[in-house]
This record gives C-alpha cells, sequence and structure tokens, in this order.
C-alpha cells in the first residue's frame, strides 16, 4: 500500500508545534495521504483526515468511479455503499438510492474499487479522540483506525497508544483473506499460523485493521506533534 | 442508470446467498477465560486443594465445542439439549494451548474455522466441554464414560453458556466469531475438576466373593 505521510502536515509541524510548550490537542495542519486501491480487491481502509465539516464519503474520496463501494462495519456484517454519481449511491437494502454516507476520522472500512486508482485525501489531521474515545467490548470485532494520520512499525507504538491486553486480536486484510496476530506480551505477537511468536505486525497510514478486545477495553489517541 | 442499479442489486442478492457458512474462533488466551483444575499437577486424577491454570504440556487437555439452536435445558452435554460442533464433518476438538496455561485453541487457531449446519451471522447457544487426555481423546469416549460411569481418573468440566452470533457474513467475509467475550458468549474461565472410577456393583460383587473365597480356602486349611 503506497502512502506518503503528510508532507506538508510534517512541514507545518515541524516550524510551528514544536514551539509549544503544552501538548497539542488540536492544531490547523493540513495535509494529504494517496492510498492506492486495486481493482477489483477490497481494501481494509481508515480515514485518515478531516476532509470538511461533514465528511462525506464524496469528499474523503475524491478518486470515485461508478461502482465503487464502501463498506462500513455493523458489528456483525457490513453495510455496502456503492457509488453511482455524485449525490446518488445504493444503499445496502440494495433498492434505495440516497446521498452519500458520512464517515468519521479514524473510522474502519473496506473500500473496493472497480478499477485500479489512488485516492488522495487532502484535509485537515486530528490528533486527539479524548473527546470520543473508542469503546471496545470484550469479543467483539471493531473495524478501526488511528485518529492522527500515522504510519508505525509497530501496533506497541505509543502514539497509536492501543490498550493492549494478552490475548486481544488484530486482522488484517492481506487482499484475500485475514492475518490475525495475537497480542502476548510486550514484543510478542502470536502470528497467523498459531505457532510463530514475532514481533507486532506494522501499520500503514490510512489502513483499517479490526481489533479484537479480549475484555472491555477503552482506546484513546492524544498525539503530540513535536 | 436502472439496468446498472439492478445488476448491482442482483450481484449482491447472490453473495448474499454464497455466504452461507458460519465461522467461529475456537481459540482464547486472554486471561479473562483461561482454563484451570482444581488439582495441583502432582497426579492426574488426584483432588488436590490447589486451583491452578491447566497445564500447558502439548496434548494434555482436550476440548469439545457443543452448540444448540434452542435455549439448553441445562449445561449436561447428554441432556440438555447439545449436539457436538463440526466441520467439514468432523467433530471440533481442541487442544490445552501450549505456550499458555489455561489457553485453548481449535481448529482453524486464531483465524477461525467454519461450522457445519450453523449459518453465517445467525446466533446458536455455545458452551465447551473440557477434560483431560487420560479419560480420552475423542468426544465419543467422553460421552460413554458420561453415560456409564469414569473408566479412569483425570480432569473433566463444562463452561458456562454463552450466546454467539456466527462470522462469515458477507463479502469479504465478517471475522470468525469469538467463542469468548463480554457480550453474550462464554464470559469466564471455568474449572476442570478431578473424577475418578467409580467401582461397578459388578466389580464389588466379584471383590466380596473374591474376599469370601478367600476366607473359605483358611477356613478349610
Amino acid at each position: 500500500m503506497k502512502k506518503t505521510l503528510l508532507i506538508a502536515a510534517a512541514a507545518l509541524a515541524a516550524g510551528v508545534i514544536s514551539t509549544q510548550a503544552q501538548p497539542v490537542y488540536s492544531q490547523n495542519v493540513v495535509g494529504y495521504v494517496n492510498q492506492k486501491f486495486v481493482g477489483g480487491q477490497y481494501t481494509q481502509v481508515s480515514v485518515p483526515l478531516s476532509v470538511s465539516s461533514t465528511n462525506s464519503a464524496e469528499e474523503v474520496f475524491p478518486v470515485l468511479q461508478a461502482g465503487d463501494a464502501i463498506l462500513i462495519w455493523t458489528g456483525v456484517s457490513y453495510d455496502t455503499y456503492t457509488y453511482f454519481a455524485q449525490g446518488s449511491w445504493l444503499y445496502p437494502d440494495g433498492v434505495t438510492l440516497g446521498a452519500a454516507p458520512q464517515l468519521k476520522v479514524g473510522q474502519g472500512l473496506f473500500f473496493q474499487a472497480s478499477a485500479t486508482e489512488t485516492n488522495t485525501y487532502v484535509g485537515s489531521v486530528v490528533l486527539s479522540n479524548t473527546n470520543a474515545p473508542i469503546t471496545f467490548k470484550g469479543g467483539v470485532y471493531n473495524l478501526v483506525g488511528s485518529v492522527p494520520p500515522i504510519g508505525v512499525s509497530s501496533l506497541e507504538d505509543t502514539n497509536l497508544n492501543l490498550p493492549l491486553q494478552a490475548g486481544d486480536a488484530v486482522l488484517l486484510w492481506d487482499g484475500a483473506q485475514y492475518q490475525t496476530y495475537t497480542y502476548f506480551s510486550k514484543g510478542s505477537w502470536l502470528y497467523p499460523d498459531g505457532a510463530t511468536i514475532g514481533v507486532s505486525p506494522a501499520l500503514s497510514v490510512g489502513q483499517g485493521f479490526f481489533y479484537q478486545a479480549t475484555a472491555d477495553e477503552q482506546w484513546t489517541q492524544n498525539m503530540t506533534l513535536q | 442508470m436502472k439496468k446498472l442499479v439492478l445488476s448491482v442489486a442482483v450481484v449482491l442478492a447472490g453473495l448474499a446467498v454464497a455466504s452461507a457458512q458460519g465461522t467461529i474462533k475456537f481459540y482464547n488466551i486472554g486471561s479473562s477465560y483461561l482454563v484451570s483444575t482444581n488439582g495441583t499437577g502432582t497426579g492426574v486424577g488426584q483432588n488436590g486443594t490447589t486451583t491452578g491454570l491447566m497445564d500447558k504440556t502439548a496434548n494434555s487437555y482436550y476440548f469439545a465445542l457443543l452448540m444448540s439452536s434452542a435455549a439448553p435445558t441445562s449445561s449436561n452435554p447428554l441432556t440438555g439439549g447439545w449436539t457436538v460442533a463440526q466441520t467439514g464433518g468432523v467433530n471440533l476438538v481442541g487442544n490445552n494451548y501450549t505456550l499458555i496455561a489455561g489457553g485453548i485453541t481449535g481448529n482453524g487457531g486464531a483465524n477461525g474455522v467454519a461450522v457445519d449446519g450453523w449459518a453465517a451471522g445467525s446466533t446458536k447457544y455455545v458452551e465447551l466441554v473440557g477434560w483431560s487426555a487420560s479419560l480420552g481423546t475423542t468426544w465419543s469416549q467422553i460421552t460413554s464414560q458420561l453415560s456409564t460411569g469414569w473408566t479412569s481418573a483425570g480432569y473433566y468440566g463444562v463452561s458456562s453458556t454463552g450466546q454467539v452470533a456466527s462470522g462469515g457474513v458477507g463479502t469479504p467475509a465478517s471475522p470468525a466469531a469469538a467463542l469468548f467475550g463480554s457480550t453474550g458468549q462464554i464470559a469466564s474461565g471455568w474449572m476442570l475438576s478431578g473424577v475418578s472410577p467409580v467401582p461397578e456393583p459388578t466389580t464389588l460383587a466379584l471383590v466380596a466373593l473374591g474376599g469370601a473365597s478367600l476366607l473359605l480356602i483358611r477356613r478349610r486349611k
């Protein structure tokens, strides 16, 4: 998954936010993220930026072509919204045509591209979700992503700040199936083969993932830019 | 536009029909749901006084997944209305986890497994039955002993009952549903308790007969 991490945001952050003495909860930092979608495949996506006050799917995905679809997780299955034309989406019931669904920053979803295309997200960076942390119920899958648009080499990254407990599982979609990584202890994850213990997998900017908590947990992100 | 809508609707309907078999995750290493025994590990079947996590030695414990569409009348595997879950016509039987004491891993591990006769997204009642290898390695061996009595010493126990909506819904398929959790599933760990063989009446009669014979022989001498 090709990505570019917020070149503009990085430049602004270096020049502006490093001068701040207090933790930064909100900055008017804008940037962009490129993400490639392969035609006919599903891609696990997380909305990386706030593109407008409504954050409609059409604004989040300006690359949309007729036949593209987004799949929103309901907790047990997906609601599929298929794009036809501006302002015209086929709703999950397969009959109703309506406006684009609205998406939250950090919301996970599947994107199904009708043809290979690269989406460029352009919008504001959100660093914190302390006003609306995510609650994980034990044993339930949540399709999520990072609120700040970050790529991390480890799911244990402190900026990602997942509330990891032994037995928590992260499911990454590889284009054909889920790859399940189960947290064992710090630096120690059980790999999808069920036998290998290794380090945490990485996560790309804008990559969504399923999180299954073993018990009730709360996920808060409150990133500060240095 | 109408043709496009119709064709997409047909495709969606086709996908819904195609995704028929439910999937579950017969697996746990989370601390909230670990399995204990009431023995100290000094000897299988010895009812100890110290509770500890189930040993992680490979293949020392076995588990079967039982399911029921209707509310079970009890947790009794034989009389509660349960059937053993299967995949591909073979019983779903798991083992103790070899990396974490008290953990369980069954068919499919953390990725999950499709369960025969369980439609994707539908809800069933579930419970797990666990036993030590000293009692047997197959579910049929356990059901036989549940009917007639234990033939050897070991550990045996049944989890609490939960309700689980299976995964495997839609395309891409929803993840395999967790058997354990705080939203109606099996909600806690449980204990396998020591069991011992109970001498059958015929065995007792033979013992008594043998003793009487010995007495008789001694008197004749």
